[in-house]
């Protein structure tokens, strides 16, 4: 009897556990590439929260300074559902500028990495909603300097990775705000290569912080081996040690263009119910 | 005219510096936000302006509450061509602005939500479906033609005041129904339009023929349903939406109306030989018929092997009682028919970022002649097959990080009978946003498109929105 009781109680803390997220993993003495890099990718999709929401505004700006800008919304709800096979759902909708207010696109997307995302676009000037196949991975996310692969689709299967040094950081120069971000900072670096044969990208040299096992910053070279692209990334560290990301900046080293990202008014685990990542809440957005 | 167009320049300024003072929220719970465009079309021969349209689009949102909402979208537009070409000068006043067709108030409901009960109460828009290019299951509004099919479909959708209520019993099966108190016909270009059918064009020369003769025509009002005074002429639709699988589908049905109308013709007394002028009267009349729908969509992403990235959509739509006209021993007449109608599309991005859609579409009128006469085509009145195939491709791409966007879309008919609309979209400034293209006609007079062969135009649009 006592230890169906305990039993009981093991389950019910597991069960508290998963209600309220699980413990992010740190990177620790002698851990493994892989290992480190799979971190990486849960603090990049927040899967250590139930759900997380977000504004941000992207600016997209030329080579001479012409800027152009975008407001957005933006929630997911984590879900991780053996099931139905769904990891997270999110929705992302423009409120600015004019143009693209009121667009909003729904995706889910599952835990299969073989397995593509389910999309549907709500188009409020033809109050129409659209199923859409997913971009290819290639192109350009949204207009911006970042392919639909690193914003939404990469998972840590896509690569194979080698920690090729440790060092201190040496600072990144981030031209959308001036500051200098991570100066000195002690870090992994690691060489990621594509799976997949003749892709956009020979690889990626990332740095990695030693100490929560996030990536503040990629080389990312073509196929002919020269640096491409650059992208550096900020994190706030929030209660639970929670880690977004809240400001992200990709250049195109040959075009000079590049994207600012940031993200305001994070809130994680406040309770969004799956219903919300539906059609109809698509079609509640007036614009 | 320099009145107007001052009257129309100080409006403009007024709303820019609104927009600019207030920006998008003008309160905590209050967002406006609109769009000022001037639409310019000319003959692709550059012979004659076939649109300067200038619209005024405004849109106020009032959320006292995450529950209630309460929204209206206003629109204004004056037509210039109406005063710059003298061939249109004689339909003026049936065209060139808004509140000709009373859809100035183009949207104005309140909306009450819930996590399983919608409902939205107002003047709205309902759209089923998602075909590009051609209507199947979007048949809910009734659609202003002034421009044929070339206006957005969100501008030429008429708005109707209606219930339309929301339930979902699981995470992602939604019912709708909708309770449409209200009649909107389809809006059909008078004669003399720039987008005149054929068939008012054929229907107007008959009745200059006989009354040439001295023949009488007596032009009866339209016959419409008023649910205002009749509860029982209202509309009603529903429709299931539910994804399992990734697999989306809807069924849908709509008690409603064929919302072209029909005309019919009658002679008094009978004819019992050809018309006696003084004698025999022709009488018209258009009449709007009830019709039953029933449909279903679905799409499905192929999320895994070969053709994975592709995207099926279908939509399917069987009609009871549809009006159609057939050529009768006494002239044009009409019969009622079932319609079969279904699209199938394939969407796939194949190059990076080349987004295609290719489209086979089939309309089927359940017979092939009535009762021996050949059937006829309500917009041209020409030869009607019992199956009318069609493909659409629509190819689109972007550049410049999404500043400059062409795109094409092609319908072909079997009967060879062909649109093209290339166009092109490029954003100047973050609200600015300047769009060209062309809409070319092929085809015969008796046929879809082919009836608008000499009215290939140019075009050319700026938008601000706010």
């Amino acid at each position: 009897m006592k230890l169906l009781k305990f039993l009981f109680l093991i389950c019910g803390v597991l069960a508290f556990l998963t209600r309220i997220g699980v413990a992010i993993d740190k990177p620790y003495e002698g851990i493994s590439t892989d290992e480190l890099m799979k971190i990486k990718y849960y603090i990049k999709y927040t899967k250590f929260a139930q759900d997380y929401q977000s504004t941000g505004d992207v600016w997209l700006i030329g080579k001479g300074g012409f800027k152009r800008h975008r407001k957005f919304l933006r929630a997911r709800i984590i879900l991780n559902r053996e099931s139905d096979g769904i990891d997270y759902k999110d929705m992302v909708v423009f409120t600015d500028p004019g143009s693209v207010k009121g667009l909003a696109i729904l995706t889910w997307t599952y835990i299969d990495p073989k397995k593509e995302q389910d999309g549907w676009l709500w188009l409020p000037s033809l109050r129409k909603i659209r199923r859409i196949s997913q971009s290819q991975a290639d192109d350009s996310f949204l207009g911006s300097d970042f392919t639909t692969e690193e914003i939404t689709i990469r998972r840590w299967e896509d690569e194979t990775y080698e920690i090729i040094g440790e060092e201190k950081f040496k600072g990144y120069q981030c031209e959308f705000d001036g500051k200098t971000y991570y100066e000195g900072l002690d870090c992994y670096i690691v060489e990621a290569k594509p799976k997949r044969k003749d892709w956009y990208y020979s690889k990626r040299i990332v740095w990695v912080d030693k100490n929560t096992g996030a990536s503040i910053f990629d080389e990312i070279y073509d196929p002919a081996g020269r640096k491409a692209r650059t992208i550096f990334r900020e994190y706030q560290e929030y209660p639970k040690g929670y880690l977004p990301q809240t400001l992200l900046e990709c250049k195109n080293l040959r075009t000079g263009h590049r994207t600012a990202v940031t993200f305001d008014e994070i809130k994680f685990d406040s309770g969004l119910q799956e219903g919300f990542f539906t059609e109809k809440t698509l079609m509640r957005t007036k614009w | 005219m320099v009145q107007r167009i001052t009257r129309f320049l100080v409006i403009w300024a007024v709303l820019l510096v609104v927009s600019s003072a207030y920006g998008i929220d003008v309160s905590e719970n209050v967002t406006v936000s609109g769009i000022i465009k001037n639409e310019t079309a000319s003959h692709l021969k550059m012979d004659e302006f076939m649109k300067i349209e200038n619209t005024v689009q405004m849109g106020i949102e009032y959320r006292p509450t995450d529950y209630l909402h309460l929204f209206g979208l206003f629109r204004f537009f004056y037509d210039g061509v109406f005063d710059a070409e003298e061939q249109y000068e004689p339909v003026k006043s049936q065209l060139y602005r808004t509140d000709v067709t009373n859809d100035w108030l183009r949207e104005l409901y309140v909306d009450l939500l819930s996590n399983r009960l919608d409902l939205r109460i107002g003047r709205q828009q309902v759209v089923w479906g998602t075909a590009d290019g051609v209507k199947i299951l979007d048949a809910v509004n009734a659609t202003d033609m002034r421009e044929f099919t070339l206006d957005d479909y969100a501008d030429s959708r008429i708005p109707l005041w209606m219930l339309k209520l929301e339930y979902a019993p699981t995470l992602n099966g939604t019912a709708q129904f909708l309770f449409i108190p209200d009649f909107q016909a389809n809006y059909i270009p008078p004669l003399g339009a720039p987008f005149t059918f054929g068939a008012s064009k054929l229907g107007e020369q008959g009745v200059d023929y006989l009354q040439s003769l001295g023949v009488t025509v007596s032009r009866h009002e339209d016959v419409k349903p008023d649910p205002w005074k009749d509860l029982s002429d209202s509309t009603i639709g529903f429709r299931w939406l539910d994804v399992v699988g990734g697999f989306e589908y809807t069924l849908n049905f709509l008690y409603g109306f064929y919302l072209s109308g029909a005309n019919y013709s009658w002679w008094e007394p009978p004819l019992t030989g050809p018309p006696i002028p003084g004698v025999n009267t022709l009488n018209l009349e258009k009449r709007y018929e009830r019709i039953y729908l029933y449909g279903a969509s679905f799409t499905k992403a192929l999320a895994k092997g070969a053709l994975s990235g592709l995207t099926l959509r279908g939509e399917f739509a069987y009609i009871q009682d549809v009006p159609t006209y057939y050529d009768g021993p006494l002239g044009v007449a009409v019969t009622k028919m079932d319609n079969f109608n279904y699209v199938l599309g394939f969407d796939k991005y194949l190059v990076t970022n080349w987004s295609t859609s290719l489209q086979f579409i089939q309309l089927i009128t359940s017979e092939k002649d009535y009762q021996g006469y050949t059937l006829l085509f309500g917009p041209t009145l020409g030869q009607m097959d019992q199956v009318t195939t069609m493909l659409s491709l629509k190819v689109s791409t972007d550049l410049m990080h999404e500043r400059l966007k062409p795109e094409v879309l092609i319908i072909y008919g079997f009967d060879n009978d062909w649109k093209i609309s290339p166009r092109v979209q490029f954003e100047i400034l973050n609200s600015l946003v300047a769009v060209a293209g062309v809409h070319i006609f092929e085809g015969k007079p008796e046929n879809l498109y082919g009836q608008f062969d000499d009215r290939d135009e140019l075009f050319f649009e700026l938008r601000f929105g706010f």
